[in-house]
């Protein structure tokens, strides 16, 4: 099996994360527990263990990663677009260097 | 997938295991004598006497003071099935009550010997006689039974993590935690602190709303106890390593535990077994009732000790940046997330979940990996940290 790019944790998750750095526009191969998932083409650069949509998120929906949400989206945010701290606010009142650093 | 939903596991019925059958009715999968020092006094004399026999381990209580979680905690200990025999080991005058710990132990019918050091003579004397009764002790005949994984309980874990933790070696090992549940077994899982923001997905995860409510007690307490010292939250460092969130980063270390409803929540302080099987949190902060809280030293070893006391027979242990420490009482399984690591520490890891990043396996695979580890532990294959000697303990 090839090596790679993004991988998804759970079948309900609509990111991935990268197990490498990442230069955008590449085709990166998506694997999920069971393997092969398909590509999917980045319009943001990933660095490893940052997160790509899998699919285009709404503003105000939820991010799901490990099957559960992680935050709420703050923009609309594209497939293959970098998913981070500039465009996800978390859900919790215990997420306070995150918040702080997303101002 | 919902959470509530349990997965099905395939699970072959033929993983049997020639247990050792304890008189309280527990089963064990090694039969060591623990050597129990009751005051840091008598900690050199008993590690002399551990290395005069054979298959020993040393754990006990360095300070002189009362204290009855110390005590509630080295009694646990002593009561865990994979301790076959007790030698504890006092210097004669401490403040920890020696006789009463052996009293209590000789009750649960585990056979127990008590050596005083200033009784027997001096350090020559008490090594001496350390070594006849430990021997004598285990000179005796266990009972073997057939056991199988539903008479295991497995403790999860993790520490020196990176961000292959949370991405290959946890869920890796989550996966491994659903097919132990699914085969009859037990999973405990603990470290509170990493559950803040999961309060949603855990209390969905709950079985009944005592449970939930159980749940969200620890998690407070967690908090409380986080804000004291600092522990709290995500740093600059995550979110730099792409963590953007502190429920991504809780769900990163929480998802080892599976997706098995949680059964019960077990208190730190008491260290009670679970009632039954299926997953379990261990909070180590338990707040109870009088004020009183479990808890105290922070380290990954206290945590294995900590499983260790509510009897946990074997524990899996997940890392990226590596560490070696295991556990005289439960053999500790390493599974390492990060192929660097694995590459470069590789004597100290029994599992390459590393493999995931790199290509050459599935996480599918490498959760069947860590089942199949665990078999085989429990079959008597010594983990790597038990073939090193890394017989830690932290009370």
């Amino acid at each position: 099996m090839a090596a790679p790019d993004l991988l998804v944790l759970d079948e309900g998750d609509n990111v991935g994360t990268a197990l490498r750095d990442l230069e955008r526009g590449t085709a990166a191969r998506v694997s999920g527990a069971d393997g092969d998932l398909g590509t999917l083409l980045l319009v943001s650069a990933i660095r490893l263990g940052h997160k790509a949509a899998l699919v285009r998120i709404d503003l105000g929906s939820m991010v799901v990663k490990h099957g559960h949400p992680i935050g709420r989206a703050t923009a609309d945010i594209g497939a293959g677009e970098h998913v981070h701290v500039h465009n996800v606010m978390s859900l919790s009142k215990d997420d306070i260097i995150a918040s702080e650093a997303g101002t | 997938m919902t959470v509530t939903a349990e997965r099905v596991a395939g699970v072959s019925g033929d993983l049997r295991f020639a247990g050792y059958l304890r008189p309280d009715g527990q089963v064990g999968i090694r039969n060591r004598l623990l050597v129990l020092f009751t005051v840091v006094c008598a900690e050199e004399v008993s590690r002399r006497v551990a290395y005069g026999l054979e298959d020993a381990v040393v754990a006990g209580w360095r300070d002189c003071l009362v204290n009855s979680a110390a005590q509630t905690k080295m009694l646990r200990l002593a009561a865990n099935p994979n301790v076959g025999a007790v030698l504890v080991m006092s210097l004669g005058c401490e403040c920890s009550d020696a006789p009463a710990i052996a009293q209590s132990i000789a009750e649960s019918g585990k056979p127990v010997s008590l050596v005083s050091i200033q009784a027997e003579g001096g350090t020559r004397a008490a090594i001496q006689a350390g070594i006849e009764r430990g021997r004598a002790l285990m000179a005796e005949p266990f009972e073997r039974r057939e056991i199988g994984l539903q008479d295991l309980i497995v403790g999860v874990e993790c520490g020196g993590s990176d961000t292959t933790s949370g991405i290959a070696a946890n869920p890796a090992l989550g996966l491994a935690s659903d097919r132990i549940v699914a085969a009859g077994g037990t999973v405990i899982f603990e470290e509170t602190n990493e559950l803040l923001g999961c309060e949603d997905s855990l209390t969905r995860q709950a079985a009944t709303p005592e449970v939930a409510k159980e749940i969200l007690g620890a998690i407070r307490t967690a908090r409380e106890w986080g804000v004291r010292t600092g522990q709290r939250a995500i740093s600059a460092g995550n979110i730099e390593g792409g963590l953007t969130t502190i429920e991504e980063k809780s769900l990163g270390a929480v998802c080892k535990a599976g997706s098995t409803l949680v059964r019960g929540v077990l208190r730190g302080g008491r260290w009670e077994q679970p009632a039954g099987p299926g997953l379990h949190l261990l909070a180590p902060f338990y707040v109870e009732e009088d004020g009183w809280t479990g808890g105290g030293t922070i380290s990954d070893p206290n945590g294995v000790t900590e499983l260790a006391a509510c009897g946990a027979q074997v524990v899996v242990f997940t890392t990226g940046r590596g560490t070696v420490t295991g556990s005289g009482i439960v053999p500790v399984i390493k599974v390492c997330g990060n192929p660097e690591t694995y590459a470069r520490m590789r004597d100290n890891m029994d599992v390459n979940a590393g493999a995931i990043v790199t290509g050459e396996k599935t996480m599918s695979e490498v959760g069947d990996e860590i089942f199949e580890a665990v078999v085989r532990t429990a079959q008597g294959e010594l983990t790597r940290a038990e073939d090193l000697g890394h017989f830690e303990f932290h009370i």
